[in-house]
């Protein structure tokens, strides 16, 4: 066997890892946390141990879905009985519960064995920016989307130095 | 059987003794750790031994396609570690000519890897001496455009897009 000298105390540790996911669109936000979560990131990767991280998403209240998903895409479910069938569109699932939608993503994208709730339950997820894990957290991640800056985040400076484009092509 | 009387009469008297005993033993010692019944009575012992033979025997054959299937997840990981996926690393070892296999690359991804490192720069080297030039329009497809259509649960647009002022 090769020498594990390379590992050290954190390698089979559990990690803490705080992702932002403001402007991040929800299933690329979901399908990067489902690879946390199973600590498919690890050369040391096993399926019969859990070797995944925990995962603190914050702000998931301002999580994106493309399209006119928020009016159009519907959540189910069968309460069992007949005519049970209920259904609830993203833009009130959000208003009920601004974790549900993330919460949903990602539980769908785990695979679905045994370990599936243990690695939801080291899903933390909160709809703004409070969260209790400060302490905790070891590392931040970049969420998948590039996040751009609006309007109001550039200073009237900025706005006012930029080159003149429009009135400069007019003149062609 | 009346008509078979004299060759009876022939015929030694054999007593079975312990040889049942024997093989039944061989076979429930082959059922230990099965379940109640299974490790200790010979009628299910037997047929759960005989499974455990035939899964044994088709999952020595699965296991090697099992062990190359972690060694491909382990390489994946340690891979993107490095800044390439799993397809580009392996695409450019091979174009390197590269024969290192899979147990031995994943073993390095798991305990050495500044040596795993050497090995994906390898290949890194490999896929930029092969990329042809880019067109324009890949280029222009590399540049990050802002997401026209994304909306807020509220149902206003987020807008991503800075106007020029005038």
């Amino acid at each position: 066997m090769a020498s594990k000298l390379s590992h050290s105390i954190g390698t089979h540790t559990r990690l803490w890892y705080l992702i932002d996911a403001r402007h991040q669109v929800v299933g690329r936000l979901a399908s990067m946390v489902a690879l946390l979560l199973q600590g498919k990131n690890k050369p040391i990767y096993h399926p019969s141990v859990d070797t995944g991280d925990h995962v603190v998403v914050i702000n998931t209240g301002h999580a994106v879905l493309t399209g006119s998903k928020w009016d159009k895409k519907l959540y189910r479910h069968h309460t069992g009985y007949p005519g049970g069938l209920k259904e609830i569109v993203a833009k009130q699932l959000h208003q009920k519960n601004p974790t549900m939608i993330l919460r949903r993503a990602v539980n769908g994208m785990l695979p679905k064995n045994l370990q599936r709730k243990h690695r939801m339950r080291r899903l933390h997820l909160y709809p703004d920016s409070a969260h209790s894990h400060a302490l905790n957290i070891t590392h931040q991640l970049p969420g998948p989307c590039p996040v751009f800056k609006t309007l109001s985040d550039y200073s009237s400076e900025e706005i006012t130095s930029f080159p003149d484009i429009v009135t400069r092509i007019s003149h062609l | 059987m009346k008509g078979r009387q004299d060759e009876d009469h022939n015929v030694t008297r054999v007593k079975r003794g312990y040889v049942r005993r024997r093989r039944h033993k061989k076979i429930v010692r082959m059922a230990s750790g099965h379940q109640s019944g299974r490790s200790r009575v010979f009628k299910q012992a037997n047929e759960s031994v005989m499974h455990a033979l035939r899964y044994a025997y088709f999952h020595r054959r699965e296991k090697k396609g099992d062990m190359r299937r972690l060694w491909n997840i382990r390489i994946n990981a340690a891979a993107r570690a490095n800044g390439l996926s799993y397809s580009k690393l392996i695409h450019g070892l091979k174009l390197a000519g590269v024969d290192v296999n899979r147990k031995m690359l994943a073993e390095l991804g798991a305990t050495d890897p500044e040596a795993f490192t050497a090995i994906a720069e390898t290949a890194k080297a490999q896929l930029a001496a092969q990329t042809r030039p880019n067109r324009l329009s890949t280029a222009l497809r590399r540049v990050a455009l802002p997401r026209a259509s994304l909306l807020q649960p509220n149902g206003t647009p987020l807008v991503v897009a800075t106007v020029i002022p005038a």
